[in-house]
């Protein structure tokens, strides 16, 4: 999509101020998609582009919109609170200005990164544009809901356990978690350090590919292949199938034998994935969240209602020898998943999430036992890949109800090969 | 030790969130962080396995 709007922008079919403008008029703010427009800069970078100003970017004159946790030049981020109201010193973004385009606005996302669901206590909960009143997933709900609405051409998000991945998944667009280090991480308001990778949503895995390759500062790609003919693709023998929803299921064995259709092999394969790994990638996540909140928290209580404060300080109470612990056990991990799982396959498929989108008003009630597991489930098939730092693509699934994600997971710096079966799907 | 785990991070919460609500909220979160906890020591076991130091964070 992105290609062919380039091309039409390239030989006079359409202008970017024509594309700025269809998107702006589009905005519905109860959607709670945006948390802030850029409209007036935005049509006035449309108008450079259309007189001729160029970057060589692909993206150029492109309307993108970009989680609200990036600094921008001359402008902090919102962070999922109200613009401005955070008193932060971020700087600009590389991997933002790498991508280049027109940043149409910056999009909502859980308060401070922090959320699985698509709700937002101080800037309203995200509309998901594919399936009304499904969760959009989270953090980077707006990322996922801004391009499933057609309103941007792509987003950068972060991803941290799966912020990237469920939104993709639950919203039908494909979202990818690089390889940690991929993206320079600089210029991003921290969730936790050591899991956070920034990392593109978009329509297309052709798009997604132009996004990453832009915004890590490579250059720009050729179109994905699409050929998977002897590819390996690993069906996990434990951890990802268990107790699937019937449609997720059911969507999940049509993917694979798509792929097995194109010529790509299934091969049932070990996994060291198992609950414990979550466990780690909570402790080091509440650590780590906590240093970075702890000082504000106590200075500004009012930026943190309960339903972010009770998470945000817990990590308080964590013995640096446990965070170590889990932080050192990374590696040893690592090498554990290469042998057992990649020196097997080229390729794990698993479904981005358990569930279809649960419905926004099923998870209302987040005190409760049942309900929190049912949020915290979300993230089952996510987290691992963040601990281990390996590249995960969530492509959509073909389905009749709400969008269902699959989740392809490489060894390090596999993220075109995994563009490269994704495209397969398309 | 876990017990002793789970009051500390309740007492942090309740007292960075005093509302009856968030109370109930902290015993609850401090007794998922203090199993996570145990989960990390059954990990390592007795015998703490090699790692490297510092740790290895991106592959």
């Amino acid at each position: 999509m992105i290609r062919a709007a380039a091309a039409a922008l390239g030989d006079g079919q359409t202008t970017s101020r024509r594309l700025v403008d269809e998107r702006i008029e589009r905005i519905d703010p109860a959607d709670h998609i945006f948390s802030e427009v850029f409209a007036d800069a935005a049509r006035a970078a449309a108008d450079r582009f259309d007189a001729g100003a160029r970057t060589g970017s692909m993206l150029d004159g492109l309307p993108l919109a970009h989680k609200d946790i990036f600094g921008l030049p001359g402008r902090q981020p919102g962070c999922g609170l109200q613009p401005g109201r955070l008193d932060i010193d971020i700087p600009p973004a590389p991997a933002i200005a790498n991508v280049g385009g027109i940043t149409l606005g910056m999009v909502n996302l859980a308060e401070y990164a922090l959320g699985t669901t698509g709700t937002n206590h101080f800037l309203g909960t995200v509309a998901n544009p594919r399936a009304p009143g499904h969760v959009t997933g989270a953090s980077s709900s707006g990322s996922g809901a801004v391009v499933a609405a057609g309103l941007a051409f792509g987003s950068l998000g972060t991803d941290s356990g799966g912020s990237i991945r469920l939104p993709a998944g639950f919203c039908g667009v494909v979202g990818l978690k690089p390889t940690a280090g991929a993206i320079p991480g600089a210029g991003m308001f921290p969730l936790a350090w050591s899991l956070d990778e920034i990392g593109p949503l978009a329509a297309s895995v052709d798009d997604c590919s132009i996004l990453f390759a832009a915004a890590a500062g490579r250059a720009q790609p050729g179109p994905v292949e699409r050929d998977v003919a002897g590819l390996r693709i690993g069906v996990p023998k434990s951890y990802y199938l268990d107790d699937l929803d019937p449609a997720v299921a059911s969507a999940y064995r049509d993917g694979l034998a798509r792929l097995e259709a194109a010529g790509a092999r299934l091969i049932d394969v070990a996994v060291v994935e198992d609950p414990r790994i979550r466990s780690l990638v909570r402790l080091i996540m509440r650590s780590e969240l906590s240093a970075v909140h702890r000082g504000r928290m106590a200075a500004n209580p009012e930026l943190y209602p309960l339903a972010v404060a009770k998470f945000f300080t817990a990590g308080e109470g964590l013995l640096a020898a446990d965070y170590i612990d889990a932080v050192r056990l990374r590696p040893i991990l690592i090498a554990q998943s290469l042998a057992t799982t990649y020196a097997h396959v080229d390729v794990l498929a698993t479904p981005t999430a358990p569930v279809v989108a649960p419905r926004y008003a099923d998870l209302a009630d987040a005190g409760n036992a049942a309900t929190w597991a049912a949020i915290t489930r979300l993230m089952h098939m996510t987290q691992p890949a963040t601990y281990f730092g390996f590249p995960a693509l969530s492509v959509p699934l073909a389905t009749d109800g709400p969008p269902i994600g699959l989740q392809l997971i490489g060894p390090p710096h596999a993220d075109g090969l995994l563009f490269r079966v994704g495209a397969a799907l398309e | 030790m876990s017990d002793d785990l789970e009051q500390a991070i309740a007492g942090i919460i309740a007292a960075r969130a005093p509302q009856s609500e968030g109370r109930e909220a902290a015993v609850a979160e401090a007794a998922r962080l203090a199993r996570d906890v145990e989960t990390l020591r059954d990990l390592l076991g007795p015998q703490h396995p090699p790692a490297p130091w510092p740790p290895v964070v991106a592959p």
